[in-house]
């Protein structure tokens, strides 16, 4: 097995450099999905401490018919869904990482990257699920005649898992490939 | 593995060392030390031609099949 910087010159190098900094990225990114879930969770916590407030906010807003109590149970279903999408989030962005890590390391064909790439696809598929979820909670907010951001399937998302799965598999044969290579003179 | 391999002898005959058999065939040393040991998996049809050019033998003198455990390492 050789490392990139044996392989290559100062294309390689330059590739591992652009490698290094995307896993940090990806590991930044990690960190800010943690902190955007819990500032989910505080919101959904504020709903129920400052409610009152909030109730007077959404009246003046729009009028004293308005269903208030629903709308807020709503924004808090909402706040809800964004917090829980935190996890399968974070289960596509370590794992990349340290795909990306693996890959620097001239490793790409680690037979721990089919399960990474699985994992990655089982959390695109929740993704879109609490996508769906958040669209119908969308719908219905805009029902009670509060102001909401619109939603559409996202079809790209979609497509992504099938093509998780499938690059587990190409991992998994390469991973094969790749230990009968090893011990080959 | 009941494949054996005689490169140290074939080497001895030839009055040479691993090192310039390796120089001579463009095999790295730690690659032609996993098959001299009986350690290697595989092995490609240019490596053996490499060595068999360069030792003037035939496949069959570098290597043999014996009967044996499959599993079992190690050279002859």
């Amino acid at each position: 097995m050789t490392g990139p910087v044996e392989t290559g010159g100062r294309d390689m190098r330059d590739e591992t450099r652009l490698v290094r900094w995307g896993e940090r990225a990806l590991r930044g990114l990690a960190v800010a999905n943690i902190a955007l879930g819990v500032a989910a969770l505080l919101f959904i916590l504020g709903t129920f401490l400052f409610q009152q407030p909030f109730a007077a906010h959404l009246m003046r807003k729009y009028g004293a018919a308005a269903p208030v109590m629903t709308m807020i149970w709503e924004v808090r279903l909402l706040g809800l869904l964004s917090a829980s999408v935190v996890w399968p989030i974070d289960r596509c962005l370590r794992p990349l990482a340290d795909l990306a890590a693996s890959v620097r390391l001239g490793q790409p064909f680690d037979p721990a990257n089919a399960g990474r790439v699985t994992t990655i696809g089982w959390a695109l598929l929740a993704i879109q699920c609490l996508d769906v979820a958040s669209g119908v909670l969308t719908m219905m907010v805009a029902r009670t005649g509060a102001d909401v951001v619109g939603w559409q399937p996202s079809l790209a998302g979609w497509i992504s898992v099938p093509v998780a799965f499938v690059l587990a598999r190409v991992f998994a044969a390469g991973a094969r490939l790749d230990a009968d290579l090893e011990g080959t003179v | 593995m009941p494949v054996r391999v005689h490169l140290d002898d074939l080497l001895h005959r030839r009055r040479l060392s691993l090192t310039e058999l390796s120089e001579r065939v463009g095999i790295t040393l730690a690659n032609l030390s996993i098959l001299k040991t009986g350690k290697a998996k595989a092995i490609r049809f240019s490596t053996l031609d490499a060595i068999c050019r360069v030792l003037d033998c035939q496949p069959g003198e570098i290597l043999t099949w014996v009967e044996g455990d499959p599993d079992e390492e190690g050279e002859a």
